[in-house]
């Protein structure tokens, strides 16, 4: 069988529409390169700088092709909202993720250009894997995505947890994946296409929905993605992982992987299987469900903030799961959104963590947070509207989100999972007031006396002298500002989304509109 | 003259922010500046107010998150003019209680307490549904922060145990309150969570029962009422004495009026299947309350559980379902606002005179030379155990009068709560003034400080007391509405019809 | 003659992986595991899955198993047999989820009446599945896909590369020297103590004498002998810290003569 010499027409390369794709890559490339400099601020502070322009521009870029739905390269991506947003998700956790890591000494273990070359080709591998639509381009993303955080999670190379964080991530991610493959190949086989397009053509046309290869499929396909976004029962490894990983990385993966891991299944599910909605309908509520309860009683007992924010993350991601499981255009947005407060809702919280983990011994425990209510009230307040938001309250994102939500679930005809949605809230205030209650609280010394922040008037008119140490800012921030920042900033996003979340909701509306549900 | 919800609505938090960022030793004046701001505003209202017309009045309608539903609705009128009154009232009370005392970080104690003045003004003010939902999940965040930080022993578990507890119920309210929207806008309006919308747009059965009863767990978890009080004790005992003052005497009432302003207009089905359930809660809570009452020897606990017996006879007035119920209910909610707190200034008085201690056995032989203490004292108490002449005994008269047509056996059952109640509030007051004198019991006289917050809400008891029309006549034209729309709905008539056109 | 292949190459392939597990000695297991992958490419030929097929052999049966090879014949012996450390507990409970599994194949194979075996499988073009084929696929359908595995290829070498090449991990100064691939582009003496005292020349010279800068210089060769009487610093410390006096100061063993 020899190939006749006729010329293959190699297929159209939008390039513009690429172009955040190609920029994130490029910029993995030279960061790469650029670390193998053997100038200290080269690699140091050069490095990290590229790579938050990278992302600046894949931002831009991306903000830029706003409106535009079109297919790239022989149909294997879908330039569309969804896409774009998710995009500009990913790359602003990276960018937070760069600046947390600035002085840690994670990227100095591990070398600064090939930890944000890894960090960068991860990113890259999200925005393939939210864009894709065919099965094979799926895999692909996955694995660019995967490849390098088991990578990342190891990068504290001389700390035991880390490795041990690395390797488990590697086996239990590798089965995910398996899983998945697995699944996308029983799809293929049942429909004989691995396009979303044709996929969703051949369930509209037959009675496919109740093949028995399909539903294989479907069920091996959603086990896959349960483990990547860490929906119980697939969860077990996430706790250990997240307290192992540098914690940049941590809050990288809790915020940057879930949204990419729905982001695939909301494309999956609500474009090529939306067809066999009936079917995986009821298993993924059953699983939220599951997945709501498991997380929040998980988290009650944890003293290590780390294993705290991961049980929280699965049972945010039930949360999440319940607007994939309506299958409308509602739930559609209100994941989308969702996913959105919930990045910046964590990335407050994590920058917390680290700058805490750098001042204090403690390392991430909860007793790390005593008393910074009155020593660093900038930290303290970003993570109390951080956990504040977290259990929905009320003038925060966390609350809007969860109204959409329970909206989309109710509207759904799933009111049962909005009331799991909120006992789960119950559960889930058990353990972020506790986090609260250790800012403001517990006293920073166990003597129990509360250092004075501010000058107490005396009666004869003039001001006692300051603890030495009481100061607003101590010391030991010198040299935090960007975590600080970070913190300051996403908190502040939390309550500005809480109190006029309409921009973001327009955003997501147009989001939702990609994909054509009812 | 212009007069914008808004302005009074914002007004605390504005001045949070001052407070906030000003120097420490300003902060309580700031503070005090805002609350006296917010009580002109209120009481402006309170003169200005139309209570002939029975529609809402300065109406600011602006839509806050369309694609939610959610509309920006502010509004008066007779349901919440008079308990806005007493929220400007008692915070301002309280934050001149405060002032005169030192604290410990004053500017986030002032910031957290004018916070939750604007969460409390705005739950009563929100005519939309989704809106009331967030401030009155919003009111216990400051409630949160001012019992963990400045509270007594063990603190911040009991601040815990409120604050969950209290948020089951509002978290279950959510889930309910958004259904509401959802299944009421099922046809082609949008969706909308005002209120006029909402009452134009009735649910099915099915759908109002289990609405009604996640509505009516929030709101009798706060109250507290009867089985769902257990974090009262607690409560109480770990709250500074002006945040519990608020505490027991407003964000009690804004259940009771959730009730009005959200269960009986919008599920009047579900009100009338569930009103005998509503009754035997609220009768227990009454008794319930009064017989601890006159066992605890806690002043602080006396007053606790004489607020889930007099909440009783507010849930009793509102499950009347009729219009003097209603109207009761309104009117005690205000009385017993208006007489905790000053009950509760009075026990820490008591207790800074019996060294720190707050219970009645300790106590004795306090008005020995405290003549003009042991008077407020008195006039609270009658006011409490509501004396014929007392607005109280107008209020309970209307709650029973409206209870008695149509249960007859829950009314007389509810009466003794009125013997009980003079019981307790007798002991409480005769065990502390009189009595042989304490071991360690110094009477001393009302100092000026602590008068200035007393006598006023002492004067302004006798007040509502000599003329209660004040109250009765700008509630008389709104609170009609709800309960009849309520009983319109019954099957086979309306027996309490003729009732309401007595008044 | 179809069938036949079938059932000789299925049953290779199951005795094979039989013997993956069953064998003690792991360089059996893995000559097991080799027949078993051959026998899995015997079934993909007759699927007409020649390429397929041919990766199979190559990669797996070939390459992969090679390094497989090398690793047992590096860190396993027969000394040390594979064996169960599992306890009993966990004996049974994987005892009863494999018969449970095989159960429930058997149901699921049983069930379709075995079928498949004689019918002709999915209608599917002459070409589908030949290596020109999967060519042409990969060059336009899957073209991004094809340029995006490379990346992912390089991603995972760069990351296998730095978990690997650092086993001691960082030393405490933080300057400490690292290999990276600009080490071929300098000179081979940079970093060195060489470059400190001299150039280049010096480093034909082993160990105790590149001491020495000013490598004519006889006196570091006499040192030892006149040292003890006259200065005990470059004696009592052992030759490689004497290097810096000598470099520093070259002067210095001239004095004392």
């Amino acid at each position: 069988m020899i190939a006749t010499a006729e010329t293959i027409e190699a297929p159209h390369v939008d390039w513009a529409g690429l172009s955040p794709l190609i920029a994130v890559f490029l910029g993995a490339i030279v960061v790469l390169l650029l670390g193998l400099s053997r100038s200290r601020s080269a690699r140091e502070t050069a490095v990290p700088l590229l790579s938050i322009a990278t992302l600046a521009i894949a931002i831009g870029l991306s903000v830029g092709r706003w409106g535009e739905r079109t297919d790239l390269i022989a149909g294997a991506l879908r330039l569309d909202e969804l896409t774009l947003i998710l995009t500009i998700l990913f790359c602003v956790a990276g960018i937070a993720t760069v600046l947390l890591s600035w002085r840690h000494v994670a990227p100095r273990e591990l070398a600064h250009g090939e930890y944000y070359a890894l960090l960068l080709s991860s990113i890259a591998g999200m925005i393939v894997l939210v864009a894709a639509q065919n099965l094979v381009a799926v895999f692909v993303g996955l694995e660019l995505l995967s490849i390098p955080l088991y990578v990342l999670c190891a990068a504290e190379m001389r700390r035991a947890s880390s490795l041990e964080s690395g390797l488990k991530y590697l086996v239990i991610g590798s089965v995910g994946s398996a899983t998945v493959l697995y699944g996308l190949a029983f799809i293929y086989g049942a429909t004989g296409s691995t396009d979303f397009g044709r996929i969703a053509e051949v369930l509209a046309g037959g009675d496919v929905a109740s093949d028995v290869l399909l539903l294989t499929g479907v069920a091996l396909t959603i086990a896959g993605m349960a483990f990547k976004a860490s929906v119980a029962p697939f969860h077990q490894w996430t706790p250990d992982v997240y307290e192992g990983a540098p914690t940049p990385i941590t809050a990288f993966m809790a915020v940057a992987t879930k949204a990419a891991a729905f982001g695939v299944v909301l494309r999956l599910f609500d474009v090529a299987l939306i067809d066999a909605a009936l079917d995986w309908g009821p298993a993924l509520a059953v699983l939220a469900a599951i997945t709501i309860v498991v997380g929040n009683v998980g988290a009650l007992g944890q003293s290590s903030l780390k294993r705290l924010l991961a049980y929280s993350s699965v049972a945010q991601a039930g949360y999440m799961l319940a607007g994939v499981v309506v299958a409308t255009r509602l739930g559609l947005q209100a994941t989308i959104f969702y996913i959105a407060v919930y990045l910046v809702m964590n990335l407050a919280a994590f920058a917390v963590i680290v700058a805490r983990e750098r001042e204090t011994p403690l390392g991430d425990d909860i007793s790390s947070l005593n008393g910074i209510g009155a020593t660093r009230p900038a930290l303290a307040w970003s993570m109390t509207i951080s956990m504040l938001a977290l259990a929905g309250f009320p003038a925060t994102a966390g609350f809007i989100g969860k109204f959409y939500l329970i909206e989309a679930a109710v509207a759904g005809a799933y009111t049962w999972l909005a009331v799991f949605i909120v006992v789960g809230s119950m559960i889930s205030l058990a353990y972020y007031l506790k986090v609260i209650a250790a800012i403001w609280m517990q006293p920073a010394e166990d003597d129990g006396t509360v250092v004075a922040t501010e000058p107490v008037p005396l009666a004869d008119g003039g001001e006692t002298p300051l603890l030495a140490g009481g100061a607003e800012e101590a010391t030991s921030a010198r040299g935090q500002g960007e975590l600080v920042g970070v913190a300051v900033v996403f908190a502040a996003l939390t309550v500005i989304l809480g109190i006029v979340p309409s921009p973001l909701l327009d955003v997501v509306r147009d989001a939702g509109a990609a994909l054509g549900l009812l | 003259m212009t007069l914008h919800l808004s302005i009074m609505l914002w007004l605390p938090v504005a001045f949070a922010v001052l407070a906030l960022v000003a120097p420490p030793r300003f902060a309580g004046r700031l503070a005090l500046l805002g609350a006296a701001l917010v009580l002109g505003y209120a009481v402006t209202y309170l003169v200005d107010f139309d209570s002939g017309s029975g529609v809402l009045q300065y109406v600011t309608d602006e839509t806050w998150i369309a694609e939610l539903g959610i509309s920006y609705k502010l509004g008066l009128d007779g349901l919440n003019l008079l308990l806005v009154a007493l929220t400007a009232i008692l915070f301002f009370s309280c934050i001149l209680w405060a002032s005169l005392r030192q604290w410990d970080r004053p500017r986030l104690f002032y910031f957290h307490f004018l916070v939750a003045e604007t969460a409390v003004l705005g739950a009563l003010l929100a005519q939309d549904l989704a809106l009331f939902v967030v401030f009155f999940d919003l009111m216990l965040v400051p409630f949160f922060f001012l019992t963990g930080m400045w509270g007594g022993a063990r603190r911040v578990q009991a601040t815990m145990k409120l604050v969950i507890y209290t948020l089951v119920g509002s978290l279950l309210m959510l889930t309910a309150a958004v259904a509401t929207g959802v299944l009421a806008a099922a046809g082609p309006p949008e969706l909308s969570f005002a209120f006029s919308d909402l009452a134009e747009r009735p649910l099915a059965e099915s759908s109002q029962n289990w609405i009604f009863l996640f509505f009516a767990a929030a709101f009798l978890v706060k109250m507290p009422a009867f089985p769902l009080h257990g974090w009262m004790p607690d409560g109480y005992r770990a709250m500074p004495l002006p945040v519990l003052a608020v505490f027991s005497g407003v964000l009690s009432k804004v259940a009771a009026y959730g009730f009005l302003r959200v269960c009986l207009p919008l599920f009047p089905d579900a009100s009338d299947h569930f009103q005998t359930l509503l009754l035997l809660i609220a009768v227990a809570s009454i008794l319930y309350g009064s017989a601890m009452a006159f066992t605890t020897t806690e002043a602080r606990l006396i007053l606790g559980y004489s607020s889930v017996a007099q909440l009783g006879f507010i849930t009793l007035g509102v499950f009347a379902l009729n219009a003097q119920g209603a109207q009761g209910a309104l009117l005690q909610s205000f009385n017993h606002g208006l007489v905790v707190a000053p009950a509760l200034f009075i026990v820490a008085l008591l207790a800074a005179r019996a060294s720190g201690s707050e219970d009645i056995r300790d106590m004795g032989g306090l008005g020995m030379r405290a003549p003009i203490l042991a008077t407020m004292f008195l006039i609270v108490a009658f006011a409490t155990l509501a004396l014929p002449g007392s607005a109280n005994f107008a209020a309970e008269f209307y709650i029973l009068l409206g209870v008695f047509t149509d249960h007859m056996v829950i009314a007389i059952v509810a009466s003794t709560g009125v013997i009980l109640a003079a019981i307790y509030a007798l002991r409480l007051f005769i065990t502390t003034m009189h009595n042989r004198t304490g071991a360690r019991v110094e009477s001393r006289e009302l100092s000026l400080r602590d008068g200035l917050v007393l006598v006023p809400l002492v004067l302004a008891i006798i007040a509502i007391a000599l003329y209660p029309q004040f109250a009765l006549e700008r509630s008389e034209s709104t609170v009609a509405p709800p309960p009849t729309a309520a009983a319109e709905l019954l099957p086979g008539g309306t027996p309490f019809a003729p009732l309401e056109e007595t008044p | 003659m179809g069938e036949v292949l079938f059932f000789v190459a299925g049953i290779g392939a199951v005795a094979g992986a039989i013997g993956v597990v069953a064998l003690r000695n792991p360089f059996y297991s893995v000559l097991a595991l080799v027949s078993h992958l051959l026998c899995l490419a015997a079934l993909f030929l007759l699927l007409r899955a020649e390429f397929v097929a041919a990766a199979q052999v190559v990669v797996y049966a070939g390459a992969v198993m090679v390094l497989y090879v090398f690793v047992v014949a590096y860190i396993g012996g027969q000394d040390e047999p594979l064996g169960p450390r599992a306890g009993r507990g966990l004996k049974v409970i994987s005892v009863l989820f494999g018969v449970a599994l095989f159960i429930e194949l058997s149901i699921a194979t049983l069930g379709s009446g075995l079928q498949l075996v004689d019918s002709p499988g999915a209608a599917v073009a002459a070409s589908f599945g030949s290596p020109a084929e999967i060519g042409t696929l990969l060059l336009t359908k899957y073209l991004l896909v094809f340029e995006l595995a490379s990346f992912l290829l390089l991603i995972a070498v760069v990351g296998a590369v730095v978990l690997a090449r650092r086993r001691g991990g960082l030393s405490a100064a933080e300057e400490q020297e690292r290999y990276s691939a600009m080490d071929i582009l300098r000179s081979s003496y940079t970093g060195t103590m060489a470059e400190a005292v001299g150039g280049p020349h010096s480093l034909p010279k082993k160990a105790g004498a590149a001491e020495s800068a000013p490598a004519d210089d006889p006196a570091p060769a006499d040192d030892p002998a006149p040292a003890p009487a006259d200065d005990p610093t470059p004696t009592t410390e052992p030759a490689p810290a004497g290097e810096p006096t000598s470099a520093d100061d070259p002067a210095t063993p001239e004095d004392q003569r």
